[in-house]
């Protein structure tokens, strides 16, 4: 009964701390400060920049802090940061991650990076010369011939870099792992999971950088809980002498300890030797490591009966006819993929040359596909996906127009999908949907005349609004102040206007398709208005919202009114009154007014009043 | 310099590429709305001393943008939407001058020739007005206008893995879009004038969430009503309270009006020819569709109107807000690739 009441009061303390971490938010910092770490805020606090950085141990030193949000990652928002700063910056949100950079480059605390997984963030503290990005791909399975998505943070800017497997992640990075929701041998949590670094990560003591932070390795067995183990019959396998602790998860490999270079390093060599065939707790053991790394196990004995291997031979047949057959599809396959996108090329570039011939003569032309094979081009991908589902398609096209959208290269008129054809739905569409619009058609196919669409500022803010039948004179100019940077901003925009009819075709294309699958950063910020401007005309204000116009005039207290008309009129005479009042004569305005109020009294209050007066 | 903005009811949005650094895009929010004050010098003191952007007119000052949400405090009046039912500010000068500004201060400063600017209008195709005015104001600030709809817009910037195949929904402030492509071009589309304000105000109306100024005058109180609405507490799935249950009710009229128009979109004539009887992506966009158990609600629907056979999965795209703008800059990216290749050969 005891146990009993021991297990209800730990399931009691669990459920609780579950519910004290699902009302809390967190916030994320990392770089230039003391403390950087994930910190906890009650939930519906409004938390500001300046608050996260005075908990995380903000140095007054200047510098930028930039604050990421979302999945990907991505910059939201840039605060300049300053020991005179009066607010307290920028509010953020659950979940943001701030990684603030001083512009003089000292960190007060120790160099970090931050590994955003979709489980949770997790700290990576950052020796001298930087925390080898082979870490990370060996903890994640990634293959080495790919790469990690890094924002790279250096004072006031920040770089989207991609990280291959023999680059370094370095101080203030941090490290888009959104795809990824576990890690071999560490364990993420609702706040940071510190790695730390090298000195401190010999396997006699792991600091703790707070509270929450633990590294722990996937499998672990001490020489206690091995002799305490039901499997301690079978032979013990030689334990490491520098240690007391056989663990299974990548050991840390001594040179490289030395070197202080990498945090975490995996030994093939070390594992092979430690095993014992046979052993079957040491097997389960790197049967379960194999499941969390790329670590192959090693051989099982051959102890299997002559029964079990006459079947598991056959299913061994079976299984390698199946693999030969599915690679014969793959390759198949490629080859048919490679034969379709050189005749999509040759198609393409016959396509262009047509679209240029039909808008010099004016005319429209036809354009078969050719079956031939062309040399592969590895950039223009998007459009090869386009239009590679149409290549098995026998179709012609008929050039239009030269304003029809990129995407609708070759597919404006196809002839035949399925025995109907398609000019036929393109006559449908124009007919059934609003491109039929003449208004929408001629603004998408520019033909609007540019005269027409003439109106000058002058107009805009004067009133001559002629367009529209409105015509307004205005009572003021405008007196705009002029915003000190536009100069310097339509430099750029001009520089960069230039810079752009130069860039290389394959770059642009490269930028195209971070463009499309939403990978290229966002810099968010507000608009430069004017600080004080003169409007002329008189505000319509939120017409449509209004539902009751203010009263004119408050009625009269129903207690009088209601007085008035339940009380008996009694003729006065004029020596008592002076000239007589006809209270109840005809009807004048007065009595008419009262007598529109009463009836909006309530009679629930006349009934009050009557039984008061009775 | 290409560029992209977003003309709607309840925000403006513009992005173009960063001009110091071309890899990286920069957008910019404003609220399209703004706050009339009282003409009192106590209320002008104020919005100067703290340095917000005002205006004046005639007998009152005004503050508008995203600066409204500052001066809230200040007047109990609610904020004038500088498209009033969805309609371009002609007859409303400070709204139409407002608007102009907030254009300047969204787009990059032009200084070389005319460059082109994508454009969406409120309500699009249902009011070409309102495509004629924006474009006078567009052309006004040294770009060429190109109006585009924020339905294929968002298939454009979300629809890469299904081949820009699918249907699109845009559900604005005003109006709702529906859009049918196939590899980027549009089939069919119909656009239908009805949107999340209409929610808000019958909510208002059901539920008398009103205010009154300092003046007597009494309005519905949207603005409390969009804030009790963004409560990620809210479900329409699991309404708890009458409130809810009436938002779920309203929000289903709306999904039922869409699904209906979808039907009737995926059955026409070229959408069969084009597509047969292929199940179809679709991508929902818009501030509207970020309430909770709005996909489920949606596929409850295509279920009432026989659709749901046709529809493979139901996606409420990740950057809901700001889709419509980066598929206007990506259309915009794509256009100027399509015709470089022209200008070189030539």
């Amino acid at each position: 009964m005891q146990r009993l009441s021991y297990v209800l009061l730990a399931l009691t303390l669990g459920f609780s701390q579950n519910q004290g971490l699902a009302q809390d938010a967190f916030y994320s910092i990392a770089g230039d400060v003391s403390a950087p770490q994930s910190h906890r805020y009650p939930k519906g606090q409004l938390v500001r920049l300046r608050d996260l950085l005075d908990d995380a141990g903000y140095n007054d030193a200047a510098g930028v802090a930039r604050i990421l949000r979302g999945t990907p990652l991505r910059t939201v928002m840039t605060d300049s940061v300053t020991p005179e700063m009066t607010s307290r910056g920028s509010l953020l949100l659950p979940g943001d991650v701030v990684v603030f950079r001083s512009f003089d480059g000292y960190c007060p605390g120790k160099q970090n990076a931050l590994a955003m997984f979709e489980s949770g963030p997790i700290m990576l503290q950052i020796p001298g010369g930087g925390y080898p990005a082979s870490l990370l791909f060996e903890l994640n399975q990634i293959p080495p011939e790919g790469s990690i998505s890094v924002t790279r943070t250096r004072g006031g800017s920040a770089d989207q870099v991609n990280l291959s497997h023999h680059e370094f992640i370095q101080h203030g990075d941090v490290i888009n792992l959104g795809g990824i929701t576990q890690t071999a041998g560490l364990r993420t949590s609702q706040g940071y999971t510190t790695i730390p670094d090298l000195a401190e990560s010999q396997p006699d003591g792991v600091p703790m950088l707070n509270n929450v932070q633990e590294l722990q390795p996937a499998i672990e067995i001490t020489a206690e809980e091995e002799d305490a183990s039901p499997t301690s019959a079978f032979p013990a396998p030689p334990v490491d002498a520098e240690s007391e602790t056989l663990t299974a998860v990548p050991k840390l490999s001594p040179s490289l300890a030395d070197t202080g270079q990498m945090l975490l390093q995996t030994d093939n060599t070390m594992l092979t030797d430690t095993t014992v065939d046979g052993d079957p707790f040491q097997t389960a053991a790197l049967e379960k490591l194999s499941a969390i790394s790329d670590f192959a196990p090693p051989a099982a004995s051959p102890v299997d009966s002559v029964t079990g291997e006459t079947s598991n031979s056959a299913w061994d047949v079976l299984f390698v006819a199946g693999l030969a057959m599915a690679t014969g599809l793959i390759v198949f396959g490629w080859l048919k993929t490679k034969q379709e996108q050189a005749a999509i090329h040759e198609f393409v570039d016959s396509l262009h040359s047509t679209r240029l011939t039909g808008e010099q003569t004016g005319s429209s032309a036809s354009v078969p596909v050719p079956a031939q094979t062309a040399p592969d081009h590895d950039e223009q991908t998007n459009l090869q996906a386009v239009e590679a589902s149409t290549a098995t398609e026998n179709f012609t096209v008929s050039v239009v127009s030269g304003d029809c959208p990129i995407l609708s290269a070759g597919l404006e008129e196809i002839e035949t999908v399925g025995g109907q054809t398609f000019d036929a739905a393109a006559d449908a569409i124009l007919r059934e949907t609003a491109y039929a619009d003449d208004v929408t058609k001629s603004y998408r196919e520019g033909t609007i005349d540019a005269g027409v669409l003439e109106i000058q500022t002058s107009e805009w803010f004067e009133g001559t609004w002629l367009h529209e039948g409105t015509n307004e004179h205005s009572a003021r100019n405008v007196t705009e102040e002029e915003d000190a940077g536009s100069a310097q901003r339509a430099t750029e925009v001009g520089a960069v206007t230039a810079a752009n009819t130069a860039s290389p075709d394959s770059e642009t294309f490269r930028d195209l398709e971070e463009l499309l699958h939403n990978r290229m950063p966002v810099d968010i910020r507000q608009a430069d208005l004017p600080l004080h401007i003169a409007l002329f005309g008189n505000a319509a204000g939120p017409r449509r919202l209004r539902i009751d116009a203010a009263h004119t005039q408050v009625a009269a207290s129903h207690i009088l009114t209601s007085a008035r008309q339940k009380r008996k009129p009694m003729p006065t005479t004029v020596a008592a009154s002076g000239p007589e009042i006809d209270v109840t004569g005809s009807p004048s305005a007065d009595t008419a007014a009262s007598n529109a109020d009463y009836e909006r009294f309530d009679r629930a209050l006349d009934l009050l009043e009557g039984q008061s007066d009775s | 310099m290409i560029t992209a903005i977003d003309f709607g009811c309840y925000a403006i949005r513009s992005a173009y590429r960063t001009p110091a650094d071309q890899t990286r895009i920069t957008m910019i929010t404003e609220r399209s709305e703004y706050a009339v004050l009282s003409n009192q010098s106590s209320c002008r003191e104020t919005v100067i001393d703290r340095n917000i952007p005002c205006a004046e007119c005639n007998d009152s000052t005004i503050v508008f943008g995203h600066h409204t949400e500052q001066i809230r405090w200040l007047s109990r009046k609610p904020c004038a939407p500088l498209f009033a039912d969805a309609a371009s500010p002609t007859d409303d000068a400070p709204a139409r001058q407002i608007l102009s500004i907030l254009t300047e201060a969204m787009l990059p400063r032009n200084v070389s020739k005319p460059t082109d600017c994508f454009f969406t209008v409120p309500r699009g195709r249902l009011n070409p007005e309102n495509v004629k005015f924006l474009s006078h104001l567009t052309r006004m600030h040294g770009f060429e206008p190109r109006y585009f709809s924020a339905a294929p817009a968002v298939l454009l910037s979300s629809g890469s893995d299904s081949r820009y195949t699918g249907v699109a929904i845009v559900i604005g402030a005003e109006s709702s879009e529906i859009s049918v492509s196939r590899y980027g071009i549009e089939l069919a589309a119909e656009t239908i004038p009805v949107g999340a304000n209409w929610i808000d105000t019958e909510l208002a109306r059901q539920y008398e969430i009103r205010t009154w100024d300092e003046t007597g005058e009494c309005y519905l109180d949207l603005e409390t009503v969009r804030q009790w609405k963004h409560d990620p507490g809210i479900h329409l799935r699991n309404s708890v309270g009458e409130r809810e249950r009436t938002l779920a009710r309203l929000y289903g009229e709306v999904l039922n009006r869409i699904a209906r128009s979808t039907r009737d979109l995926l059955n026409s004539p070229a959408v069969k020819s084009a597509l047969g009887d292929d199940r179809l992506t679709v991508y929902c966009a818009g501030g509207p569709t970020q309430i909770g158990g709005f996909a489920s609600t949606l596929t409850e629907r295509f279920v009432e109107h026989e659709t749901a056979d046709r529809i493979l999965t139901i996606r409420a795209v990740d950057d809901a807000e700001t889709a419509v703008v980066r598929g206007l800059l990506i259309q915009g990216e794509l256009e100027a690739r399509r015709r470089s290749p022209l200008k070189s050969a030539a």
